[in-house]
């Protein structure tokens, strides 16, 4: 019983150093762009581009983003 | 007018922490580093708003731009950089998201000045003392709601943000009284993402079925109360409540309509975060940056951010959230799945859906 807990603490803290470490990774990164020649015209004007897409998915209903009630804090 | 044109004409969101400074430390909180250290001056913060006003400009859109910190009331720049923003077209309204510990009859004044305040959000994370002073510190509870008075008497719109989490979700039902009698104008119950100071404390982490417990509870109470006509408005459109709509037909419904739960994750949808020191984020609760406008333009980072092209891409969410039928108005909170797997593509790990 007492080694079950133990490998399930060794293995709880092998994610959570897992996890750690993709995010510092990530954190500590430059930003990445991409090139205009990876993206059409449209998306490279369009501001709303993405959430047509969107609208287009959701049977051309426009979904409530979060953003439109309140601001995280 | 059709459903693309009505966005056109809505505002894109910008929420810009204009300093790390802060007299609290609340426990959850998503800063661990609260020196002035990389803060910019007017000038600079003029430049930035410069940017903005071009680019909504481009677009021919209007911005809401929310003002906050740290503690925003704490960075002298604050009231210059509001009127410079209010003196543009192109900014439709502002708000200040603030702790309310510095709120006094004089800040009244100078925010009731600003014509274009929409409303000051205030954060509060227990309906008691004892239950909000233990998150945010010994007195807060007392200041908050001297401060919401005060607001309210120059009536001035409050929202109160209430962030949820294991040792505080008891509170809900008196917190829901409190605002209402109150008379607070928008109660956010926001969840807990462990970042920054708040990932020392991860065990505040809520399970998918506490969320589910909470989030139904606050669905009935909205549909008891609406009845009644007395409640105040409970921001419910954010990722996962879109499970709570008990009538089925609700599902298939366009969920914009006015009583209906839930709501997309806005990453790369219609607004963007900036950090005191020009780091601009998709969202501040994910802490990756994708650009600082130091050195990149908004147009740069909203056109060509890799991350946030890849959110927009449903397909690339993984686990649940790719193959749920909620997908195109829900998607999880992408904050949630980065802060507890590093991966913000991965399912949103308090999701209780089967």
């Amino acid at each position: 019983m007492l080694e079950a807990i133990t490998r399930k603490e060794a293995e709880m803290s092998d994610i959570k150093t897992m996890r750690k470490l993709n995010r510092t990774v990530i954190e500590t990164g430059s930003p990445k762009f991409r090139e205009h020649s990876e993206l059409s015209t449209e998306q490279l004007t369009d501001p709303d581009y993405r959430l047509k897409q969107l609208e287009k998915l959701n049977e051309g209903k426009l979904p409530v983003t979060c953003s439109k009630c309140h601001h995280c804090r | 007018m059709s459903n693309i044109d009505q966005a056109n004409k809505a505002d894109f969101g910008f929420q810009w922490h204009i300093t790390k400074r802060c007299n609290l430390r609340c426990t959850h909180c998503y800063q661990e580093d609260y020196s002035g250290s990389g803060e910019l001056g007017l000038d600079d913060l003029k430049r930035i708003a410069d940017d903005i006003i071009k680019t909504l400009s481009k677009w021919s859109k209007r911005g809401d731009i929310a003002i906050t910190g740290g503690e925003p009331l704490l960075k002298k720049e604050m009231v210059p950089l509001m009127h410079y923003l209010e003196s543009a077209n192109e900014v439709s309204s502002l708000d200040v998201l603030s702790n309310g510990t510095l709120i006094n009859e004089s800040v009244v004044e100078q925010i009731r000045g600003f014509k274009k305040i929409r409303c000051v959000q205030i954060s509060l994370d227990g309906a008691y003392p004892e239950s909000n002073d233990a998150i945010r510190g010994k007195g807060t509870f007392e200041k908050v709601i001297k401060s919401i008075r005060l607001l309210r008497n120059s009536a001035i719109s409050v929202n109160v943000m209430f962030t949820l989490q294991r040792r505080n979700m008891r509170d809900i039902p008196s917190l829901i009284d409190l605002a209402t009698s109150e008379d607070i104008s928008t109660l956010t119950i926001e969840r807990f993402v462990p970042i920054g100071s708040g990932d020392r404390i991860s065990s505040q982490l809520l399970s998918p079925e506490e969320i589910k417990h909470v989030f139904e509870y606050v669905s009935r109470r909205v549909e008891q109360e609406t009845n009644r006509d007395g409640l105040i408005s409970i921001a419910r459109s954010r990722p996962l409540w879109v499970m709570c709509n008990r009538d089925t037909d609700s599902l298939g419904a366009d969920i914009s309509t006015k009583d209906a739960a839930g709501g997309i994750c806005s990453i790369g949808l219609d607004g963007l975060c900036i950090l005191p020191d020009a780091t601009v984020l998709a969202c501040r609760r994910l802490p990756v940056p994708i650009g600082n406008l130091k050195k990149d333009s908004l147009l740069k980072i909203w056109h060509t951010s890799d991350l946030l092209w890849q959110i927009a891409d449903k397909r690339n969410l993984k686990g649940k959230c790719n193959s749920c039928e909620f997908i195109t108005r829900c998607s999880g909170c992408r904050a949630m799945a980065y802060a507890c797997t590093g991966d913000y593509l991965a399912e949103d790990p308090q999701c209780w859906k089967q």
